[in-house]
């Protein structure tokens, strides 16, 4: 499943018709199949932006998506989502949060249930599926809402700083978590994150954008076989690369 | 001083108060009056009399025996306003000919314990029907009109000017007038505070004349005292001269009336079955 | 202490009715303006056994009153969630409807007796709509308020898991909001518990009701019965606020 995106923009204009903000200019990009890229860069550059426009949750100005060659018009189940703040349904169970995509689906409740029991326990969350979202912690939240998009099957996977709100031991659970879950289901993954560490760590390629208005200014490709040691002096490299081009992008307008 | 007066709103019955002030009976007779207020319904006006806001007060016979018998209200009749006055009005499409011909319907009265509450009961039981055998139901007079136009309730009684107002709106007719009912029933007195009465018995008296006066007016000069009527009632010229055949003012407070009275609200647990043995005398006016 | 602390519930009422009995047997109050508690008692007593008008006992009136304003509540109910989902979904709807609504809203049930008897006759159905109006506005208000504050990103989730605009109406509207329709549901019986004076003022056909049993007592001049009735009438008010409370925790558990 290839996600191209040609020649995106976007640009936002307030309710008087007066001002507008340029978010996104001109992203082409390619993304293989079952590749795993980190998108990094300044804030309020438009990574989320290009992310909700890839979802379908937003429309673009100008410039096309294809995935797989095609464009397609409904946003639902072409692909998953993945928000740091969880968004979680608070009056669903865990359970009835992992079966939600599966209900809109029709699929009958004794297959759902067992369908989403799987994924709780391999999760790691055993025990836990008839409690409600307020009783779990931010780590456990964010592998509900993992498990949540996974189980409908989705080949791309968008995930907006999915552990931005976690504690930094947190953090690296997740990461490992989230590495093996990809190394199985061998999803495109779609990252953004502020840690480099992250972006390292997980990923075939990083991106970086440029400030607002949001251009792809940076690429690096990851060749470090896994297991990727953090200590690592070809882990060093890459973080170096990337530090020096926020370092770079953050003087251009002092 | 001031005396403080009070009467109902739209109450033909209460004529005699709105001549005496229209034509100044008080200031002649040397009495300072201020008028308090046009009270919605009896209950009203005799609540004024427990928070001891009236001095004097224009009412029916039955929320003034109703207060003092429970005590609310320390007040004594010191005249009779009206006797008769009230009418059974029917739909004007119904094809009854009596009272008899009510079993099964719908009849409103203003008010649980009113005058009109008792003429009903008495009509019924003169023609052999038990109160159960029609739907009683509670309406505000103003509201039975419209009711019986639209056929949600089959008859109502009430006091004048509503009988005529139905019958000059074409809506409904008069099926039995309450001298038919009970010949001669006391209907509005005039009440005062007891404590007023024992400290001013002369106003008391200057009070009699004043009303004596009004009366013997609107018995001379009819036209003029329509029109002092159309004035305070807002109903038109026609209606308050066809209500003012059904009236008759003045008079006094004939004690096996009251007596009458008094034991229906006995009866129907209105009032404590147990009130004083010298109630009547001490609410009924010296002779 | 810690015993007030944890009796305060009750002791304070307490505290409250004694003072005031001592102010009436003291003749402070008389009796025609101010009952004493005890008289109050009494009248309820007189309510419950003989009942007002005689024979028509207490627990009749409160069983009709209940009836009615379960029923105009149901109707308030069933008109002010839907369109106050609507109304918080869609904003041309909600600049539309907005001026409109809050005209409405100040006017008094009561004051809408007239008319009601002008629409629905005497009885039952214009009981019914003066208690309607009582309930409907805090329910509908409190729907739109409750789907203006759901979170977007629960709607932009549930958009990506595959869920289509009626799917996300009954699905992720309805149960964000539910926290604020029961606020809306508490306040709007509350009221339309309030109104039910007025309300059965435009004509009781049946013969009870508590409004009903008010306008007697206050038409044969008992004051004791008409504190009665009203302490009726606010017993049975708090009886169904708790009863809601306990709904209402119940459904919301995962709050």
């Amino acid at each position: 499943m290839t996600l191209e995106l040609k020649n995106l923009c976007k640009t936002y204009t307030d309710e008087s018709g007066e001002n507008t903000v340029a978010a996104l200019s001109n992203i082409t990009l390619t993304v293989r199949a079952g590749e795993f890229l980190s998108v990094i860069g300044p804030s309020g550059c438009g990574k989320t932006t290009m992310l909700r426009i890839i979802a379908g949750l937003e429309q673009p100005t100008a410039g096309e998506v294809f995935i797989n060659g095609e464009q397609l018009a409904e946003p639902w189940s072409r692909v998953g989502f993945v928000f740091q703040e969880y968004a979680l349904f608070p009056w669903r169970t865990v359970s009835e949060n992992v079966e939600f995509g599966l209900e809109l689906k029709n699929i009958p409740k004794q297959e759902r249930r067992r369908m989403a029991l799987e994924y709780i326990n391999q999760f790691g969350m055993g025990g836990f599926e008839n409690k409600y979202p307020k009783e779990l912690s931010g780590g456990m939240k964010q592998r509900v809402a993992i498990a949540r998009t996974l189980i409908t099957n989705p080949s791309i996977i968008l995930m907006d700083e999915p552990f931005g709100s976690l504690d930094s031991q947190t953090r690296n659970a997740l990461q490992e978590f989230l590495r093996d879950v990809w190394q199985t289901s061998q999803k495109t993954i779609i990252f953004i994150t502020h840690n480099i560490d992250e972006a390292v760590f997980l990923s075939h390629r990083v991106i970086g954008f440029s400030r607002r208005p949001g251009t792809i200014k940076f690429s690096l490709d990851i060749d470090i076989p896994a297991p990727r040691d953090r200590t690592g002096s070809e882990f060093n490299q890459c973080r170096k690369q990337i530090l020096g081009f926020l370092q770079q992008e953050s003087m251009a307008d002092k | 001083m001031k005396i403080r007066l009070g009467y109902l709103q739209s109450d033909l019955h209460h004529l005699p108060a709105f001549v005496a002030i229209e034509k100044g009976y008080f200031q002649q007779e040397g009495l300072a009056v201020e008028v308090i207020g046009a009270f919605r319904a009896g209950p009203e006006l005799m609540s004024a009399f427990s928070a001891q806001a009236l001095d004097v007060g224009y009412v029916g016979l039955a929320p003034a025996i109703t207060a003092k018998a429970n005590s609310t209200a320390h007040i004594k009749c010191i005249a009779l306003v009206n006797t008769e006055g009230s009418a059974i009005v029917a739909g004007k499409e119904s094809s009854g000919k009596s009272v008899a011909d009510l079993k099964g319907k719908v009849v409103t009265i203003p008010g649980h314990a009113t005058m009109q509450d008792f003429l009903l009961r008495r009509a019924l039981k003169q023609q052999g029907i038990a109160v159960n055998e029609i739907k009683l139901l509670v309406l505000k007079p103003p509201e039975m009109i419209p009711a019986l136009s639209r056929k949600d309730i089959d008859a109502f009684i009430a006091w004048e000017p509503y009988p005529s107002k139905a019958v000059t709106e074409n809506a409904g007719r008069i099926l039995m007038t309450s001298h038919q009912i009970w010949a001669q029933h006391p209907c509005c007195v005039i009440v005062a505070d007891e404590e007023f009465c024992g400290k001013h018995p002369e106003m008391v008296q200057k009070l009699k004349s004043v009303h004596r006066r009004a009366v013997e007016f609107i018995n001379a000069n009819r036209p003029e005292a329509i029109a002092i009527g159309v004035n305070y009632t807002g109903m038109d010229g026609k209606t308050v001269a066809a209500a003012l055949g059904n009236i008759t003012y003045g008079g006094v407070p004939e004690r096996q009336y009251v007596a009458e009275y008094v034991d229906f609200l006995r009866e129907l647990r209105y009032i404590r079955p147990d009130i004083a043995k010298d109630f009547l005398m001490s609410i009924l006016p010296e002779q | 202490m810690n015993y007030l602390k944890k009796n305060s519930k009750l002791l304070f009422p307490l505290l409250l009715l004694v003072l005031w009995q001592i102010f009436s047997s003291s003749g402070y109050f008389p009796p025609q303006i101010l009952p004493s508690p005890l008289q109050i008692v009494t009248g309820i007593k007189e309510l419950l056994f003989a009942g007002l008008p005689p024979g028509n006992s207490l627990v009749l009136h409160c069983f009709e009153s209940l009836l009615r304003v379960s029923a105009g509540f149901a109707i308030a109910l069933i008109m002010g969630v839907p369109l106050g989902i609507m109304v918080g979904r869609f904003k041309l709807l909600r600049n539309m409807l907005t001026p409109v609504i809050e005209t409405i809203r100040p006017i008094p049930p009561l004051a809408w007796i007239p008319l009601a008897i002008l629409w629905f006759g005497i009885g039952f159905k214009s009981a019914l709509f003066i208690i309607f109006l009582g309930c409907f506005f805090p329910i509908l208000l409190s729907t739109i308020s409750g789907v203006l504050s759901v979170d977007t990103i629960l709607i932009d989730a549930a958009k990506t898991l595959g869920a289509t605009e009626k799917k996300i109406f009954l699905q992720i509207l309805i149960p964000a909001a539910t926290p604020s329709i029961f606020t809306g549901i508490r306040i709007g019986v509350g009221i339309g518990w309030m109104t039910l004076v007025a309300a059965e003022f435009t004509g009781v056909k049946s013969g009870y009701g508590l409004g009903y049993m008010i306008m007697v007592a206050r038409d044969i001049q008992r004051p004791d019965l008409v504190i009665g009735g009203m302490a009726a009438i606010g017993l049975m008010g708090y009886l169904l606020d708790a009863g809601l409370r306990m709904l209402e925790a119940r459904t919301l558990k995962w709050r």
